[in-house]
């Protein structure tokens, strides 16, 4: 595979600060994303990776019902983990069943295909500061194994404050639609993720630092703004993952 | 819809497993003919029911000093796994032959070291705050011990961690093989690894999962689940010359049930789609497979998807058993723990029993062997494994 072509992007942050603040378009929750059940009992995480999935699919024109998908956040339903970490801490503590399996990494792909009636793989990926890097690789070595189309979604809710201080906001997400190979009318081009010398500003690799979901932030920049190619660091870490984006065939 | 290609095998070059069986892949095999389960009561923390759990009662090894920040029981597992037998120097080997930025790290895991984040809560519950050692970002998060078994090995590769609750491992095992594939890795070294917490055990007690005597998997009579833990390692490497005689992994196939958070599909839609899947990718029909390793969790309704997922896709389904009796339900670690279950079998030439087994649920239409059989040796092998939000995966082993 020569390389991977970008499809639709999606992004959603629930802070309109942060929303005014980026370079690209990025949306607040969309209700209309998330099934009447699951309005009430989701967390923030899968309201915001519903949210630009479906930004991303409707972009691309393709179905949420039909695509793979890999869903990544550093700290999954970390909300949801923490409340039930305080219930285990106390002598009284009250464990529910549905707390219980709405905190598992792969909660937001679990649902997600129930909601779109989806059965294609789904699958849920960490690598801490490294997690849009390992995500983008992920997308590529499907791509590349098995061809086709499928979503990506990058997400972290807000931390409580005390498990990392300084840390864990604000909550953002992120989504593509990838397609295998060059695909005509495509948003921009993808090469294969790399180690190299492409490094985040000074200010990202702060912010990136702090909230490593925030890594795909550069990329969406160059993707909504920029047509030439560029090599685009996908991690604030001194790894050096980065990814080449060749932005020629877009149209504005 | 998605038009999958067949994929390249990886071979298995080494691999090597902690459980309740004991420290290393010798204690399992032996556990596997003894076939007497290693469930007991827990010792590790206190819990306000009654089940046994397949726990590692045996000492585990501090993290070298520099790498105490993501000190949790997850990683100790992992460390003692990698230091049985000849497996650390076996992945010295592919470093050595491949290159550091070549060799990468996928973990499946579940709960990483939320045991330590539990601890961690009751210091905040009594203080106000969590105790200054604590390190969420090389503990709590997934990927926590991934990094660590890539620093320890001072490897420079993709490293991340797949968490899928119980089909985790199975998945990494997938995403390994794709990585060599793909030509972003030449060997990648693949860890099953999930400790015991208290969030699971409670967890599924609260589901009203958790069996309180040694569970009987795919029995009339069977009460629901143990937990387990473990830390299962497998070395997965291009195939060449040098690695002919390795079994090799042939694929893993990954489906969505779509259908529910915590139950599976009634009919086993999706665990028949993984299955198929799996066959699919490698080119093999259903009359070749000689042997199903059941994820079979004793749970009433998993138990039952699982048997007319396989009585569904196959006319003549081959023999079957689940080793869950055995060693627990070892959660994200189940999925590379049974793998290496599976790699016994075709390598010594076995079918393994289900341990707990004694009268097959009626409703459950498929042969599920009680006894090990040592009479059939088997060349192809389908191992389950399927987790909550109906994450389905289904792992294809061969011997050559």
């Amino acid at each position: 595979m020569e390389c991977m072509s970008l499809l639709g992007f999606g992004a959603c942050a629930p802070d309109a600060d942060i929303r005014a603040g980026m370079p690209f378009p990025v949306s607040d929750i969309i209700r209309d994303t998330i099934p009447p059940m699951l309005r009430r009992r989701s967390s923030q995480a899968t309201k915001m990776a519903f949210t630009a999935a479906t930004l991303a699919c409707t972009n691309a024109g393709r179905s949420t019902a039909t695509l793979p998908a890999i869903f990544a956040s550093v700290a999954g339903e970390i909300q949801t983990t923490d409340q039930l970490c305080l219930e285990l801490s106390k002598a009284d503590g009250v464990v529910s069943p549905s707390a219980f399996h709405n905190s598992v990494q792969n909660t937001v792909a679990g649902y997600w295909s129930i909601a779109q009636q989806c059965s294609q793989p789904a699958t849920a990926l960490a690598a801490g500061l490294d997690t849009v890097a390992m995500a983008m690789l992920e997308a590529w070595c499907q791509l590349a194994c098995h061809g086709g189309e499928l979503l990506l979604v990058c997400y972290d809710e807000r931390w409580p404050d005390y498990l990392a201080p300084g840390s864990g906001a604000p909550a953002f997400a992120s989504a593509f639609v990838l397609a295998a190979g060059v695909v005509e009318d495509c948003v921009a081009q993808l090469g294969k993720p790399h180690i190299g010398t492409a490094r985040f500003s000074a200010e990202w690799q702060s912010q990136a630092s702090k909230m490593p979901i925030l890594a795909a932030v550069p990329l969406l920049d160059s993707i909504a703004n920029c047509a030439e190619k560029q090599h685009i660091s996908l991690s604030p870490l001194q790894s050096g993952w980065q990814v080449t984006m060749d932005g020629l065939h877009q149209n504005s | 819809m998605t038009i999958y290609q067949a994929l390249p095998p990886a071979a298995i070059t080494a691999y090597q497993c902690v459980s309740a069986a004991g420290d290393d892949v010798e204690a399992l095999y032996a556990a596997l003919m003894a076939n007497q389960t290693c469930l007991k009561p827990l010792g590790l923390f206190d819990i306000p029911f009654e089940t046994l759990v397949g726990e590692v009662s045996t000492a585990l090894p501090a993290l070298p000093a520099h790498l105490k920040t993501y000190q949790c029981r997850n990683a100790q597992l992992a460390l003692k796994a990698l230091n049985q037998g000849g497996f650390r120097a076996d992945v010295e080997r592919a470093i050595a032959q491949h290159g550091a930025t070549r060799v990468g790290v996928i973990l499946g895991t579940s709960t990483s070291g939320i045991y330590e984040t539990e601890n961690a809560y009751f210091d905040l519950q009594r203080d106000g705050s969590m105790p200054a050692d604590f390190s969420f970002l090389t503990t709590h998060t997934a990927q926590a011990t991934a990094e660590f078994l890539q620093q320890e090995l001072a490897l420079q590769g993709a490293c991340f961690a797949i968490s899928t609750a119980c089909s985790s491992s199975a998945k990494a095992l997938g995403a390994a093989q794709r990585l060599i594939a793909a030509d972003i890795c030449d060997a990648v070294l693949v860890a099953g690894v999930d400790s015991l917490c208290r969030l699971t055990l409670r967890g599924f007690y609260s589901l009203q999962l958790i069996s309180p005597e040694a569970c009987r998997p795919m029995d009339a009579d069977r009460k629901g689940i143990n937990i387990g833990e473990a830390a299962a390692l497998l070395l997965l490497e291009r195939p060449n010359p040098d690695n002919a005689g390795s079994p090799r992994l042939l694929a893993v196939g990954e489906s969505s049930d779509a259908h529910h958070m915590s139950a599976p599909h009634p009919q086993g839609i999706g665990a028949a789609a993984a299955m198929s899947q799996a066959l699919r990718l490698a080119g093999k029909q259903l009359e070749e497979v000689d042997y199903i390793n059941l994820h079979a969790t004793a749970s009433q309704l998993n138990d039952l998807s699982e048997a007319k997922a396989v009585a569904g896709l196959f006319d003549n389904p081959p023999p079957c058993s689940g080793v869950k009796g055995l060693l627990g339900h070892t959660l994200g670690a189940a999925g590379a723990v049974e793998t290496i279950v599976s790699l016994l079998a075709l390598e010594k030439g076995f079918l393994p029993a289900t341990c707990g087994l004694q009268q097959v649920d009626a409703q459950c239409q498929i042969p599920v062997i009680a006894r090990l059989d040592a009479a059939i040796k088997p060349k192809l092998v389908l191992s389950n494994a399927f987790g909550f939000g109906g994450n389905n995966a289904s792992v294809l082993l061969e011997v050559v």
